[in-house]
């Protein structure tokens, strides 16, 4: 696994704008929370941050290496339900039990990606929807370990040790500081050997076997990461809404979701999952609540026509079109 | 390429901003938030649910002038999962300033809801959800009036106990019975008290099943029972399973002696509009309907009476037991817990609703109402709850248990050959 | 016993005709389109809302109706084919995904915001009727369904074979560019198999609307089964579809039978992924 080693060189990351310009946003970000009272304001910016975090990890199967998952729904509740297993029968604090359930969803994914690298396109993307419903069913039916449909409550006691706090703005901060180190990392994938590999895999597989790419190996790395991150994700969800059930998280249409953020925002791209999260989670949460109470089900309509339209006009996501307007903008500069 | 993207975002600009036009703030009102599920899988009786409710605020407007003087309005909010259950919350409490919160329906939703509620110190009024987990938490902010999943559950099988046995001439220990339930929250603690209960009172439980509420098929599961042949079959499912399985024992010949729901589906006037003949003698655990005037008193009486009246005038059909859920729970809260407050601070709303105490018999479907002070281990949910059982007799819901609410006697004990 | 297992055999073999009803037109769409398309479940509710209104406002019998729905339908999907579809045809599985699922949404909860959550339903004189074959049960609408199924794909033989427009979506389906060199007019093939694979969705809502209560969500529960169903038999393959929907029935009748009802759904879920695996091209189908 050299290519984890190569992924924390830091010569590589700091002389880049793309880092450079963020390490300031990132500030201003962290100001913003501080100054921000509203417990409403700071929901939904924890959200925001939640959903990117998720879309970010994603991103890592999904956008860099071209498998496009719909059941990362099971790694996220793999590392939700771990955590507060855990935390509930044995009093370990969710932040082991995050690393542990990150482990066990890291390793479940290595396997999934195993089994399942042949597959191309379509086809993986069923297999991982039978996956996430079968994860579903097993966790509706081991009842003793999971309480099933019930759900897990997690008791509210707040501390650092528990994970768990009074003050919102806590929460934000540590979203925050996952956001930031998944986009990172992210980053770091982008301009690490490992990275290339994937750019290479994605735009041609055949070819780069030819090149004595392991193909195999660097998908089960990808998605094994993927599923990790996602994983802690799920534990963040699962400490901040203190409920998880199976239908929530372990299902298809969670999974549905992330992939559906990342996409919008611009997938095999650091910046993708943020703004796709910034943009996205506040509209899904201002649309319920002006129109939720009106008409029921017309929010989900307009939500609908939105997806039609971003997908047919920006199919690449926001971050890409940006940048390629950008590109074209400063060629026609250098030529004109 | 760039035109493209800035149509995009002219109209997802357009549309957003549509969103951000905020009615403008009355002062001179009560303000209560509500989160049902008005979307998604629930959406039917998440409605309905809303409706019953609002009818109890309309009627208080109308009858009283409102709380305090002032008319209550409710703040609507739609959730139709748990996480934006929470979300819902927080944004009805933090950004709309509620500190009362009605709903859900739904148990999943309500746990996360009222787990919102209960960090930032707000009321949360469960009115028809039934988990038991709901006032298990030890919370001091969430009461409930309606009767939990443990009551529904264990009254089918003390039914089946104490009427079903005996009528047909069995040992109840020797009656042998199978609980099903679908598997979402509601199923599977409704089914865990159907089973608590059965195994209490020495019930032969032949087999004890679970099953996804939208399975296009249940011939497996009707096989699996005939061929244990139980003589009572407890089930709890919503109303499209309910009408799948019963129209799936008849194709496949199965016939137990007696049939009893739970609640949900069995519990709806669509049970018997989609059933028809069919339906006729099947039992359900349910909130009790249209019960028995003289188990009331009479001002309960005639609450009754106007409920029934506007809600047929309403929905075309005379209330089941999740509105009457809906209706009495808000009704109390509007008419007894928030005068006796005095204001909108939750911590004296906490307190009035510890001081209700009515005797059976004073809500329109034959509750009391006293919610368990802290300290007990169902504290905020009303202790003199009831969960009866009602009987489809001629498409209609009929109150036969217990006794004092009955308004018939059963009947099709055990239940006459498939026609 | 014998009996039991009989029994469990036909009710198998009746509910995977429930699931071949909605897999034809799946095949039909994902064979020659290659377009994973999220929202058949709601083409199936929307013909069932449409088979529910024929019957109350103009008192049609559900079988009779068949005749009105399957051509509103077609049309249905060829104006959804081409405003949708066609702009997700040979793009990334995400825009795919995402514009159906958008339709899905669209769809789903436009019914609901037109008719509400009530549950409508379409009542039949044989409506839990069952015929009884030796020992074993047979219900009426189930199987109406079945014979429907077999009929209605049967029909479809002589159509793909002998027509030109049937010869031009075969060749579309083995190899686009060939079809495109011998003049053949892809975008238009592609919109009209759509259309057909829709129509077929408006036999199967118009024969299963007896069995099933109407809802917004109908239609959701049956998405995943048919692709498993499709995916089983081969893609494209509409004995195929048949066959993975017939082998989906019976393991499932006999799964909630002898292991348990819960894990039911468990069974076909695995059994996809390992047919993914190891036989990718599906029971009947060519190995690419």
């Amino acid at each position: 696994m050299e290519g984890l080693r190569r992924l924390f060189s830091p010569k590589l990351i700091l002389k880049d704008p793309e880092v450079s310009l963020s390490l300031p946003a990132l500030a201003f970000w962290a100001l913003v929370i501080g100054f921000v009272r509203n417990p409403f304001y700071l929901d939904v910016l924890i959200m925001i941050l939640l959903w990117a975090m998720l879309a970010s990890s994603w991103n890592i199967a999904g956008g860099y290496a071209g498998m496009f998952s719909l059941g990362h729904g099971a790694f996220i509740g793999i590392g939700a339900y771990m955590s507060s297993m855990l935390f509930i029968h044995f009093k370990l604090s969710p932040w082991l039990g995050m690393i542990t359930g990150a482990v066990v969803a890291g390793v479940i994914a290595s396997c999934l990606g195993y089994i399942c690298g042949r597959l191309k396109g379509h086809y993986f993307a069923l297999a991982t929807i039978a996956f996430v419903e079968l994860v579903n069913i097993t966790g509706v039916q081991l009842k003793e370990l999971t309480r099933g449909s019930e759900g897990l409550s997690i008791p509210f006691s707040a501390g650092w040790a528990n994970f768990m706090f009074e003050n919102k703005v806590t929460y934000a901060y540590i979203g925050l500081a996952f956001m930031a180190g998944f986009y990172f990392l992210s980053l770091a994938l982008e301009r690490s050997k490992l990275g290339y590999y994937l750019v290479a895999m994605r735009e041609d597989e055949d070819a780069a076997k030819s090149l004595a790419i392991n193909t195999p190996r660097i998908k089960m790395v990808s998605i094994g990461l993927s599923g990790f991150l996602a994983a802690i994700g799920g534990t963040f969800y699962a400490q901040y809404i203190l409920f998880i059930e199976p239908d929530t998280v372990l299902s298809f249409n969670f999974s549905v979701q992330v992939a559906l953020v990342t996409i919008v925002g611009g997938m095999g791209t650091a910046l993708g999952p943020l703004v796709g999260s910034f943009l996205l989670t506040p509209l899904n949460m201002l649309l319920r609540a002006y129109l939720g109470g009106s008409l029921a089900g017309l929010h989900i309509v307009i939500y609908g026509f939105l997806l039609i339209i971003v997908v047919f006009f920006i199919p690449d996501g926001i971050v890409n079109a940006i940048r390629l307007t950008l590109r074209k903008y400063l060629q026609s500069e250098e030529i004109g | 390429m760039a035109r493209k993207l800035l149509v995009c975002s002219l109209l997802i600009l357009a549309l957003v901003s549509m969103i951000y036009w905020n009615d403008a703030k009355a002062q001179n009102e009560v303000k209560i938030g509500t989160i049902f599920p008005l979307t998604g899988p629930l959406a039917l009786l998440g409605n309905e649910s809303f409706e019953a409710a609002d009818l109890a605020r309309e009627m208080v407007n109308e009858r009283f002038g409102g709380v305090w003087g002032k008319k209550v309005v409710f703040i609507k909010a739609d959730a139709p999962d748990p996480t934006s259950g929470a979300n819902e919350a927080n944004r009805l409490i933090t950004h709309e300033g509620m500190k009362i919160l009605i709903g859900t329906y739904s148990s999943s939703i309500a746990l996360a809801a009222s787990a919102v509620a209960e960090r930032n110190k707000v009321i949360y009024l469960e009115v028809i959800a039934s988990s038991d987990e709901i006032n298990q938490r030890g919370y001091k902010y969430t009461f409930r009036t309606n009767e939990s999943a443990a009551d529904l559950g264990g009254t089918a099988a003390v039914f089946a106990s104490e009427v079903v046995a005996p009528t047909l001439r069995i040992d109840s220990k020797k009656l042998k019975i199978v609980i099903f339930h679908e598997d979402s929250a509601y199923g599977t603690s409704v089914g865990k008290g159907v089973k608590a209960t059965a195994d209490r009172l020495g019930l032969q439980v032949l087999a004890y099943d679970n099953y996804k509420a939208t399975s296009p098929d249940l011939s497996s599961i009707v096989l699996r029972f005939r061929a244990l042949n139980p003589d009572v079959i407890i089930a709890t499912s919503y109303i499209n399973d309910a009408v799948l399985f019963w129209k799936t024992c008849k194709q496949l010949g199965l016939r137990p002696k007696a049939l009893i729901g739970t609640s949900a589906g069995y519990g709806i006037p669509d049970f018997a509009r989609l059933l028809g003949p069919d339906s006729e003698g099947v039992f359900t655990s349910e909130a009790p309907a249209l019960v028995n005037p003289a188990a009331l008193t009479d001002k309960a009486k005639a609450l009754d009476k106007e409920f029934r009246e506007r809600w047929m005038a309403k929905k075309g059909r005379l209330p089941a037991g999740h509105a009457y859920r809906a209706f009495t729970g808000t009704w109390v809260l509007l008419t007894e817990v928030l005068p006796k407050a005095g204001a909108m601070d939750p911590e004296k709303i906490r307190e009035a609703f510890l001081k209700v105490d009515l005797p059976y018999g004073s809500l329109p479907h034959g509750l009391g109402v006293k919610y368990a002070p802290p300290g007990n281990p169902n504290a905020g949910l009303n202790e003199r709850r009831i969960a009866g059982i009602q009987q489809w007799q001629d498409g209609k819901i009929v109150q036969v248990w217990p006794e004092k609410l009955a308004v018939k006697r059963w009947t099709a004990i055990p239940l006459p050959p498939w026609k | 016993m014998e009996g039991m297992i009989l029994q469990l055999f036909v009710s198998g073999i009746l509910l995977g005709g429930v699931y071949a009803l909605v897999s034809i037109g799946l095949t039909l769409i994902f064979g020659v389109l290659d377009v994973v398309n999220f929202a058949h479940g709601e083409f199936l509710m929307i013909g069932m809302y449409a088979v529910f209104w024929l019957c109350t406002l103009f008192h049609l019998d559900p079988y009779a109706s068949l005749l009105v729905v399957t051509p509103l339908l077609f049309f249905f999907g060829l104006f959804v084919g081409r405003t949708v579809i066609r702009q997700t045809i040979g793009a990334s599985s995400a825009v795919q995904i995402f514009a159906t699922v958008g339709v899905s949404l669209i769809l789903m909860n436009g019914a609901l915001v037109l008719w509400k959550a009530d549950f409508r339903s379409v009542p039949t004189a044989y409506g839990s009727g069952a015929l009884m074959l030796g020992p074993v049960f047979v219900g009426y609408p189930q199987l109406m369904s079945f014979i429907g199924a077999i009929v209605f794909s049967a029909m479809l033989f002589p159509f793909l074979r002998y027509t030109y427009v049937g010869k031009a979506i075969r060749a579309t389906a083995q190899d686009r560019r060939a079809a495109t060199l011998m003049g053949i007019d892809i975008q238009k093939t592609y919109i009209f198999t759509f259309g057909i694979g829709i129509a077929l969705v408006g036999i199967a809502s118009a024969l299963l609307a007896p069995i099933y209560s109407i809802y917004p969500g109908v239609g959701a529960q049956f998405v995943l089964v048919a692709y498993v169903a499709v995916v089983l038999g081969g893609l494209g393959n509409i004995p195929g579809a048949i066959l993975g929907s017939l082998l989906i029935g019976i393991t499932e009748t006999f799964s909630g039978f002898f292991i348990s009802p819960g894990w039911r759904q468990a069974i076909y879920y695995a059994v996809f992924i390992l047919v993914l695996i190891f036989r990718p091209q599906g029971l009947l189908g060519q190995k690419q």
